[in-house]
């Protein structure tokens, strides 16, 4: 089954309000969850800035952990929502979809700040 | 929303106050810093000369940054305390009166006047060598400080320029001290500046009862006349702050300048202030430094070096420095005084290459 037709598929099960609930929920826990480990590696940057590369990897993988728990939250919401959504749709490939779209682009966004802003910065 | 927060409503009042309590060590500020090594940065990143540009610099010049943390976090407080490159204190003097923000601009003022510094230092020492090199530069008044009872606090900025004073009986004051002697019989006195962006200004500023003072300290730079300057430089924009790059600035515009690599194929780094007649002055954050240079395994490391028996000399401070971290001193790291002591020193090391 394509992207596309899941697209819609996930579209006719879910209202539009079912779904901002949703995201929106998943992104508040998610935040919640990952917002003293984002501080906790900002301050050790500011503290060990020396390793900065290290630290920053750290980041990158940090913000991927954030984009895969934001996902479940988003799952665990819709599946509370309907129960027996995972008989009618495939959830799971919906998603993994769109983690992986969503992981390559801050895998990229991280490494260009490896490479690029940072070096520019440090001037 | 309203499911996630049912389904996990027990584990969220099990864990809301140990979570409330990390946040507020994540971002509680207390009135210390906290200095960490930073890293080198190649002065070429940050000055270009116009001039030899064919010419292949085979080592690297570079001056050294260390971060300055202000006002910590406890969090930050404590892994800095428990890191062996940090040092810890508590904020004084004004700095403790100004805000993060106003510290990080006094800093970017002392970066860009060094860079001024620099300049003028390693145009003129080349000039004696070379007659098409021409430095032009012009007296400016800078705002360095400012107290807090000074009027108009928020209008004037760091860095600003005082144009003029109209003094007791309507005399122009144009110099610091022309001010002290021309401000005797008021309180309010109408003050001229000039901002970043170069437009003009006028504040009336009164002294404080208690002190007498204005609350503002305005100190005398040289800054480079780029049109009458030759040959032209261009400077890039820059996050690190501080005057503490001088004298590896000047020496790294000379080599631009010069038709001899001083490098020789070297890293070399350092840090100290540069004046405009050349000498090298004394910076803070030495441990720090010494550390940033060892994890950066610099060939050369050039110290300011002023007085042996003064226990704050940089190069005493370094020697222990070295000593407390394990590093040995040997061979890389250079006592200097002046401009002329590095550059005699990267002279002879070429003699001695050779």
């Amino acid at each position: 089954m394509t992207y596309t037709k899941l697209f819609k598929e996930f579209h006719e099960h879910f209202t539009l309000k079912e779904r901002s609930s949703a995201f929106f929920g998943g992104f508040i826990f998610a935040f919640i969850v990952f917002a003293p480990l984002f501080i906790v590696l900002a301050e050790f940057l500011l503290i060990y800035i020396y390793l900065i590369n290290a630290i920053v990897i750290l980041m990158i993988f940090s913000a991927m952990g954030f984009f895969v728990f934001w996902i479940h939250l988003i799952k665990k919401a819709l599946v509370l929502k309907k129960p027996t959504i995972r008989d009618e749709f495939q959830l799971n490939k919906y998603f993994m979809f769109n983690l992986i779209a969503t992981e390559i682009v801050v895998f990229i966004i991280g490494l260009l700040f490896l490479f690029v802003f940072i070096p520019m910065m440090f001037v | 929303m309203n499911e996630l927060l049912d389904y996990y409503w027990s584990k969220i009042k099990l864990l809301i106050i140990p979570y409330l309590l990390f946040m507020f060590l994540l971002v509680f500020p207390i009135n210390y810093y906290v200095l960490t090594p930073g890293g080198i940065t190649p002065v070429e990143n940050l000055i270009t000369v116009d001039y030899n540009q064919d010419k292949v610099i085979e080592g690297s010049i570079s001056s050294t940054y260390v971060m300055s943390v202000n006002r910590p976090s406890f969090f930050e407080f404590i892994i800095g305390y428990f890191s062996k490159y940090s040092s810890i204190d508590k904020l004084s003097g004004s700095n403790l009166s100004y805000t993060n923000e106003e510290i990080t601009q006094i800093s970017f003022v002392d970066k860009a006047t060094s860079v001024d510094a620099s300049i003028i230092v390693a145009y003129n020492e080349m000039s004696k060598n070379n007659s098409e090199i021409l430095i032009a530069y012009d007296e400016a008044i800078l705002v360095y400080g400012k107290s807090t009872y000074l009027s108009n606090y928020d209008t004037i900025a760091f860095g600003d320029e005082f144009i003029q004073m109209v003094g007791d009986n309507d005399v122009i004051c144009t110099t610091t001290s022309e001010i002290a002697v021309n401000s005797q019989l008021g309180n309010t006195y109408t003050f001229t500046f000039r901002n970043a962006e170069g437009k003009t200004y006028i504040v009336d500023l009164t002294k404080n009862e208690d002190t007498g003072l204005f609350g503002i300290t305005l100190k005398l730079y040289y800054i480079v006349i780029k049109e009458d300057t030759f040959p032209s430089y261009s400077e890039a924009s820059t996050n690190i702050g501080g005057p503490s790059g001088g004298l590896l600035q000047t020496l790294s515009i000379y080599n631009m300048l010069s038709d001899t690599d001083i490098t020789h194929g070297l890293k070399i780094a350092g840090t100290g202030t540069i004046d405009y007649d050349g000498s090298v002055g004394y910076i803070g954050g030495v441990k720090q430094k010494v550390a940033t240079a060892y994890l950066n395994r610099v060939d050369i490391f050039f110290m300011p070096y002023l007085d042996e028996t003064y226990y704050y000399d940089n190069y005493m401070e370094a020697l222990r420095a070295c000593e407390e971290l394990g590093i040995d001193p040997e061979g890389w790291l250079v006592p200097v005084a002046s401009f002329a002591d590095a550059l005699d020193y990267l002279n002879n090391l070429g003699g001695d290459l050779s």
